[in-house]
């Protein structure tokens, strides 16, 4: 596993502006990762880590202080230079996996490619792959509401992994499933990290975020580092 | 960079399958959305078309009516009451004039045997004017420039009169009297001898007799009204005013000796009228179309606040606002497209049948169709534009939360 670090946080603040007062969202915080890192952010709700996932994944730009991802520095960056770094260096997993249900399991996977403007044959080829790779390959052809919780999950996992990204950002990855599918899902997280994919995970269950290699705690818009290396 | 060139169109056509599958996924919705745009567009091509073919039939019965002739009717004055032989041969010399024809009215008693007709309408022509009209003439012959000169008693008959005085004998030969003098049948005339103003303005005569004869016997030796064949390639305008200057002299420039109607100023009046009676109904029906792009637009604003999570997923993936902008405004082209297209085929069944049942002959006008379809086309993209941009502007966060 290399050691580099490819992702720097420090003093990020973030306020948001709810009518007339200021709420400070995002106190100083400092983060560091390496590249094949497996880092679960766990707090409770409200404590500010949706917000750090969206500065994390460029979906939002901190109010002050710098984040460097790959040597880039995000707050510099236009709304159309954010949307080419999630588009490349970012996989996004959502609590409810949001596939589109008009779109087949492979189509959606391939939603990320179409923006990044891959030539069909080359998403097609790139979808099927990893679809493969998290066990449905005789689920391509299958609209979302065909497939179980877990399998939509897993498709939304190959949706983040198409695009080849250098992290993958998972946001409460097991909230709608089951604990049986839910540590299924887990495993997959594993054996991504196992082959050297960074991965964020935001969670506020302790248990889930066990499954980390390194912890860290997000209360009321403060981080704390959390136990070291824990192995699932 | 080819790449820079390629990548539009991927997205592009992705947007275009994308957005098809969303208006396949809410089928009822969609077509009641673009209803007003199919009702708009087959109401503005079924008017335009009908009107069309109408003016196009009209234009065909004025020309067969005598496109291309001057009409003029004298009324004269004190010193000249109407136009000698001379005087018509003076104005048939003028270039832009191809030639003249003379009309003598009059009512006769025909009889044969012991059959008669009376009150019998009868028409002086003169040479040029079968030279004109060859299918006046539907067996026989037509007056001869020698039947002309030397005021012969022969006759064309209509169909009415071979029926009532020559039953079961060949006319052609035979001789009738008219008023009592006896005429020789030369020729017998077609039951529509194609000049439809004549029929139109005289109603057709039963009997054509050289001018010549006829002034004869309506003891007169002047010409009230004629018709002026123009030249090929003469403006009517023109001619009128040559015409006018000739007759002016004629009549020793007095007020009012007669009057010239020209049957292209009628047919331009006419076409004036239908092109803005149908600009007006045009009007009307484009209203249906602004509706029905107020309707798309309300669907889409709908569309956008659904599909809010969708937007803010795609904006996650790495979709830059145009892509966002791009199909929305697609989808909104596309529903518009639909509905234009409909509407195209529903106006152009709807003035088939119109034409059928009112007898007119049905013209395609591919300038309507162009109109319907660029019209809702236009539709599409500008009332597509503000749901397209407020999707694009969404924050994917606020998009996300609603997740």
């Amino acid at each position: 596993m290399s050691e580099t670090t490819f992702f720097h946080m420090d003093h990020i603040n973030k306020y948001y502006q709810m009518g007339d007062e200021q709420a400070h969202i995002l106190k100083d915080i400092a983060l560091d990762i390496k590249e094949g890192e497996y880092l679960s952010v766990l707090g409770p709700s409200g404590s500010g880590k949706s917000t750090l996932m969206n500065i994390i994944g460029c979906l939002d730009t901190p109010s002050s202080g710098q984040y460097t991802l790959h040597g880039r520095e995000i707050e510099e960056l236009s709304e159309v230079e954010l949307a080419d770094i999630r588009s490349s260096e970012i996989g996004f997993i959502f609590q409810n996996s949001q596939l589109l249900p008009r779109l087949t399991a492979q189509k959606n996977v391939e939603l990320p490619l179409i923006y990044a403007g891959v030539s069909p044959r080359e998403r097609k080829r790139r979808a099927r792959e990893m679809l493969e790779k998290v066990g449905l390959q005789d689920r391509m052809g299958h609209y979302p509401n065909q497939l179980s919780g877990g399998q939509q999950q897993r498709v939304a996992i190959a949706r983040a992994l198409v695009g080849n990204p250098s992290i993958l950002l998972a946001d409460e990855p097991t909230g709608a499933l089951d604990q049986k599918t839910g540590r299924q899902v887990m495993a997959l997280f594993q054996n991504l990290n196992d082959e050297g994919r960074t991965i964020v995970m935001i969670t506020h269950d302790m248990n889930i975020a066990a499954f980390a290699r390194r912890v860290v705690h997000i209360v009321d818009g403060t981080l704390t580092e959390g136990g070291g290396t824990s192995d699932a | 960079m080819l790449e820079s060139i390629r990548k539009p169109f991927v997205m592009i056509k992705e947007c275009i399958l994308m957005s098809l599958s969303n208006i396949r996924g809410n089928k009822v919705r969609s077509f009641l959305t673009v209803l007003g745009i199919l009702i708009g567009v087959a109401a503005v091509i079924a008017l335009i078309t009908t009107v069309s073919g109408f003016s196009g039939s009209l234009s065909s019965s004025f020309s067969s009516m005598g496109a291309g002739t001057l009409m003029v009717s004298v009324t004269g004055s004190d010193l000249k009451s109407g136009m000698t032989t001379e005087d018509l041969a003076e104005l048939a010399q003028l270039n832009e004039v191809d030639g003249i024809t003379p009309t003598v009215s009059l009512r006769s008693r025909v009889s044969r045997g012991g059959s008669y007709e009376t009150n019998i309408s009868v028409s002086g022509k003169n040479t040029y004017y079968f030279y004109q009209n060859p299918q006046a003439v539907s067996r026989g012959r037509g007056i001869h420039p020698t039947d002309e000169d030397s005021t012969t008693y022969v006759c064309l008959i209509s169909q009415d009169i071979v029926e009532s005085l020559f039953y079961g004998v060949d006319p052609l030969g035979e001789t009738m009297y008219v008023d009592g003098i006896p005429f020789l049948v030369i020729g017998l005339l077609s039951d529509n001898d194609g000049e439809a103003v004549a029929s139109m303005m005289n109603g057709s005569p039963d009997l054509v007799i050289p001018y010549t004869t006829a002034l004869k016997m309506n003891n007169a030796n002047v010409v009230t009204g004629f018709t002026v064949y123009l030249a090929d390639g003469a403006e009517s305008g023109t001619v009128t005013a040559l015409l006018e200057e000739k007759l002016d002299a004629m009549f020793s420039y007095e007020e009012d000796c007669y009057t010239i109607t020209t049957m292209s100023s009628i047919e331009d009046t006419m076409n004036e009228m239908l092109s803005m009676v149908s600009t007006l109904l045009a009007g009307i029906a484009s209203i249906a179309l602004v509706v029905g792009g107020i309707g798309i637009m309300n669907m889409m604003l709908t569309t956008v606040t659904e599909r809010t999570t969708e937007i803010g997923l795609k904006k996650a993936l790495g979709a830059i606002p145009w892509q966002i902008q791009a199909q929305f405004l697609i989808e909104s082209f596309l529903l518009s497209m639909i509905g234009g297209i409909m509407g195209v085929a529903i106006g152009l069944t709807l003035s088939f049948i119109l034409c059928r049942v009112m007898g007119m002959s049905f013209v395609i006008s591919t300038g309507a169709i162009l109109l319907g379809v660029s019209f809702s086309a236009a539709v599409g993209i500008i009332f597509g534009w503000v749901p397209a941009r407020k999707a694009s502007r969404l924050n994917p966060i606020d998009a996300l939360r609603a997740i």
